[in-house]
C-alpha cells in the first residue's frame, strides 16, 4: 500500500509519497495559518484536509484510495483522519538515528538528537547582527512570523535576522565543546523547509550549518535540499523497515569541513605528485575548491589538537577550514562583523562558483 | 508555488450578537425579558468607586482609616530629609482604606447606571446582577490582542496619528475614563500606561510592539492590533468604519480577538461563513495587504504578476512595490 509521509511544519509542509515499488516523490507546499482567516478560519482538521487535497493535485493521487498517511508535527493537531497516524517531530527525528542531520525551519531548529527550541533570546540575536536593529523591531518581526508563519523572507535584512535567530538557537541548543574523537570524520546532513535556490542563499545556509556545529573535528556536510529526511521522519517512526528499504536520494555534497579553532599548518596531496602546503591562522574561514567527485589527502597540524591525516572528499564549497573562535564573534564591533560576514559569504560564493 | 492568494475578511456582520451587561456590584435591574432596548436605555443601576490609589508605606496618615476626605485635602506626609516634607493630597473625594497590601485611597462610591450599549432584545435577566441582550453587530478582527474584554464609548483619533498621538494622550483628562480608544496606526507603551492610569477601558491600534502587548496582557488591559506587530497602517476601510461609529458604544472580546460594533438595524445580507472561499485566483484591482518589510501591513491594489512576484500599487503615496505571492493577503470588505 502506498504511503504518504508528511513533515507538518509551521508555514510549510513537505510530503514524501512512497509507492508500492519503493519509488518516491517529494513535494513541498506553503501552509497558511488558519488564524488569518478570522471568522471563517478553518479548524485544524479542515486545514490538514486542505493540505491533503492540495497534495492530491500535486502528487496526482487519491487520498480516498488505499493510502497510509503518517505525519510528524510539532504540536498535537487533535486531528482524526482515516488511515492517518500522527507523531511528534521529536520522536520522528529520533527514529532516524544513526543518521546525523540538522533541520532548519523558520522558527525552530531540530536535530536527529531530537531537540526543539523556540527559546526567543532576541537580545542575543541582536548582538549577533552586523547591522543596527532595535531589539523591539526584531521581536516584532518574529512575532509577525508567528502570526503569518508562511511568509517568506523578502530582503537581506529578513534573511540575516532569521539566520542569526536560527544560529543563536543552534548554539544555545548545542554549544561548541570538544567532545569524542575529533579525528573521527562525521557526516551531517542538513535539511530545511526553506527554499535555497541561489548561490548566495546557499552560502548563507552553509555559514549557518558551520555555526551550528556542536564539536570540533572533521565533517562531511551534505545538503538535503528537498527536505527528504524531514518528510520521511514520520515514515521512519511508524514503518522503519520500509524506510530502510528506500534508497536515499543523492544529497548535495557541500564539502569537507575541518572545524578547529587554532592556528593550523596544512598540506594537501591531490595524488598528482604536487603537495600544497599553507598555514591557516586562528579566526579564519579558509576554503579550497574541490569538486564533489574528487578527494585529496589532507594533513593538518595544530598545537591544541595534534596532527592528523585524512582523505577528504570535495563538494560545492570544496574543503573548508574553519578556525573561527565563534564565541568571540558577538563582541566584534558592528563594522568588523559586517566585513567578516561579507568576506565569509563572498569566500563561499567564490569557491562555489569555481565549478 | 501555488499562485492562489489567501482571501481574508476582517469585517463581518451578524444578527445574533449576544451581550451580557453586568453591574460592577450588585444593584437593581430595570428591564424585563422580551423588552426592546436602545444603547442609552438604562437597564440597571448600583453604586461604585472607580479609582483606588495605593498610599506608600512611608507616609504618616493625617486621618484614621475609613474617614471621608474631600478632594484637595492632605491624606498624609513623610519627611524625606531634614528640610523636605512630601505631602499626599486627595485627587478625588474618598476614603482611606486598608487591606493585606497596606493603605490605599478609594474614591467615594458614585451612582453607576448600566446602559444597554446596543440595540436589541432582552433575552434573559439575572436578578440584581446582569442582563443578556441580543442584537446586530459588525465584527472587526484583530491580528493580535490581549485576552481581556472591554466595552465603552469609542473615541477615534485621526489616522495616521503617530505625530498626534502624544499630544492627544497628554491632553487627556479623567473624562475619558471608561472609554475605548482607537489610537491610530501605532500605540506606544508609554501611552498605554497613560491610558490605563486615566481609566481607559481598551485601546485599538493598527499595530503595536510585542512588548506593549505583553505589558497590557500582564496588567489585564484590553489592547488589540488590527494588522500585527510594529508600525502598521490600519486598512482605510476599517478606519472609515471606526470613524462612522465614533462615540458609539462598542465591545472588545479579547480572547477571540473581536471588536463588536452594535447596529440599530438587522443586516439583510449575511455572509455564510461556511461557504466562504479561503483562497482566490489573483486578479488585478484586488485590494491586498502586503506582508513584506518595509511596507509590512500596508494596503495596496494588485496590478499584475511579474516573474515570481506581484506588482502592488500602495494606497499611501501610490508607490509601486513587488511582493512574493506568500507575502500578500487579499482583503475582502
Amino acid at each position: 500500500m502506498p504511503v504518504l509521509s508528511i513533515d507538518y511544519s509551521r508555514g510549510s509542509a513537505t510530503a514524501l509519497l512512497v509507492n508500492d515499488d519503493l519509488s518516491y516523490k517529494v513535494s513541498r507546499l506553503p501552509l497558511m495559518s488558519p488564524n488569518i482567516f478570522y471568522a471563517n478560519r478553518p479548524s485544524k482538521t479542515q486545514e490538514f484536509l486542505r493540505l491533503l487535497s492540495e497534495l492530491e493535485e500535486e502528487l496526482d493521487i487519491k487520498i480516498q484510495d488505499k493510502l497510509l498517511i503518517y505525519a510528524a508535527t510539532t504540536t498535537d493537531l487533535g486531528v482524526s483522519v482515516k488511515n492517518c497516524r500522527f507523531c511528534s517531530k521529536d520522536e520522528a527525528f529520533r527514529s532516524l538515528y544513526p543518521i546525523d542531520f540538522r533541520y532548519f525551519s523558520h522558527l525552530h531548529v531540530g536535530s536527529s538528537a531530537g531537540v526543539f527550541f523556540e527559546d526567543k533570546n532576541f537580545a542575543a540575536v541582536k548582538k549577533e547582527l552586523f547591522f543596527d536593529e532595535k531589539e523591539e523591531t526584531l521581536k516584532n518581526y518574529f512575532e509577525n512570523l508567528n502570526l503569518y508563519p508562511y511568509i517568506e523572507a523578502s530582503s537581506d535584512r529578513d534573511i540575516y535576522e532569521e539566520l542569526y535567530y536560527l544560529k543563536e538557537i543552534a548554539r544555545t541548543n548545542c554549544p561548541l565543546i570538544p567532545q569524542g574523537n575529533v579525528m573521527e570524520p562525521k557526516t551531517i546532513i542538513f535539511s530545511t523547509t526553506r527554499t535555497v535556490d541561489e548561490e548566495r542563499l546557499l552560502a548563507r545556509f552553509m555559514l549557518l550549518a558551520l555555526d551550528s556545529l556542536c564539536s570540533f573535528g572533521f565533517y562531511n556536510f551534505k545538503f538535503d535540499f528537498s527536505n527528504f529526511l524531514g518528510s520521511s521522519s514520520a515514515l521512519s517512526f511508524f514503518e522503519n523497515e520500509l524506510f530502510q528499504k528506500i534508497s536515499m536520494p543523492k544529497f548535495i555534497s557541500l564539502g569537507s569541513v575541518v572545524n578547529l579553532a587554532d592556528d593550523l599548518t596544512c598540506e594537501i596531496d591531490s595524488g598528482t605528485g604536487t603537495i600544497e602546503d599553507f598555514r591557516v591562522e586562528k579566526g579564519e574561514l579558509f576554503t579550497r575548491p574541490l569538486t564533489s567527485g574528487e578527494s585529496v589527502v589532507l594533513k593538518v597540524g595544530s598545537k591544541r589538537f595534534g596532527a592528523f591525516e585524512k582523505v577528504v572528499p570535495g563538494g560545492v564549497f570544496g574543503i573548508v577550514l574553519d578556525t573561527r573562535d565563534k564565541d568571540k564573534e558577538k563582541d566584534y564591533p558592528l563594522a568588523q562583523k559586517k566585513l567578516f560576514v561579507k568576506s565569509w559569504e563572498d569566500q563561499l560564493v567564490s569557491v562555489s562558483r569555481a565549478f | 508555488m501555488k499562485k492562489k492568494l489567501p482571501l481574508v475578511q476582517k469585517v463581518f456582520t451578524t444578527n445574533s450578537f449576544l451581550v451580557e451587561r453586568t453591574l460592577p456590584e450588585e444593584g437593581e435591574i430595570f428591564v424585563k425579558t422580551g423588552e426592546n432596548v436602545e444603547p442609552f436605555t438604562k437597564i440597571g443601576g448600583t453604586k461604585v468607586s472607580y479609582f483606588k490609589v495605593k498610599i506608600p508605606q512611608e507616609f504618616v496618615l493625617k486621618k484614621p482609616i475609613d474617614t471621608f476626605i474631600e478632594k484637595g485635602i492632605e491624606i498624609g506626609e513623610y519627611k524625606k530629609n531634614a528640610i523636605r516634607i512630601v505631602r499626599l493630597y486627595a485627587s478625588f473625594n474618598g476614603f482611606i482604606r486598608k487591606d493585606a497590601n497596606g493603605y490605599y485611597f478609594e474614591q467615594d462610591k458614585v451612582n453607576f447606571s448600566l446602559l444597554s450599549g446596543l440595540w436589541g432584545e432582552v433575552k434573559e435577566v439575572l436578578a440584581n446582577k446582569s442582563v443578556l441582550i441580543q442584537g446586530s453587530a459588525t465584527i472587526v478582527y484583530f491580528a493580535a490582542s490581549t485576552p481581556h474584554d472591554a466595552e465603552g464609548e469609542l473615541i477615534v483619533f485621526p489616522n495616521p496619528s503617530e505625530i498626534l498621538e502624544d499630544p492627544y494622550f497628554n491632553n487627556f483628562t479623567k473624562e475619558i475614563a471608561g472609554k475605548v480608544i482607537y489610537t491610530g496606526y501605532f500605540v506606544k507603551l508609554n501611552n498605554v500606561k497613560k491610558a490605563m492610569n486615566l481609566g481607559v477601558k481598551g485601546l485599538i491600534a493598527g499595530g503595536c510592539d510585542k512588548t506593549t502587548l505583553e505589558f497590557a496582557k500582564a496588567n489585564n488591559f484590553a489592547l488589540g492590533a488590527i494588522s500585527g506587530f510594529g508600525r502598521i497602517p490600519t486598512p482605510q476601510e476599517i478606519f472609515d468604519l471606526f470613524n462612522s461609529v465614533a462615540n458609539r458604544y462598542i465591545f472588545i472580546r479579547g480572547k477571540k480577538g473581536e471588536i463588536f460594533i452594535p447596529s440599530d438595524r438587522k443586516f439583510s445580507k449575511l455572509v455564510n461563513k461556511e461557504k466562504l472561499s479561503l483562497f482566490s485566483e489573483p486578479k488585478s484591482g484586488m485590494i491586498v495587504q502586503v506582508l513584506e518589510r518595509p511596507y509590512f501591513g500596508w494596503m495596496g491594489t494588485l496590478e499584475d504578476e511579474e516573474k515570481d512576484r506581484f506588482r502592488v500599487r500602495l494606497h499611501q503615496g501610490g508607490k509601486i512595490i513587488y511582493a512574493k505571492p506568500t507575502n500578500i493577503l487579499v482583503l475582502d470588505f
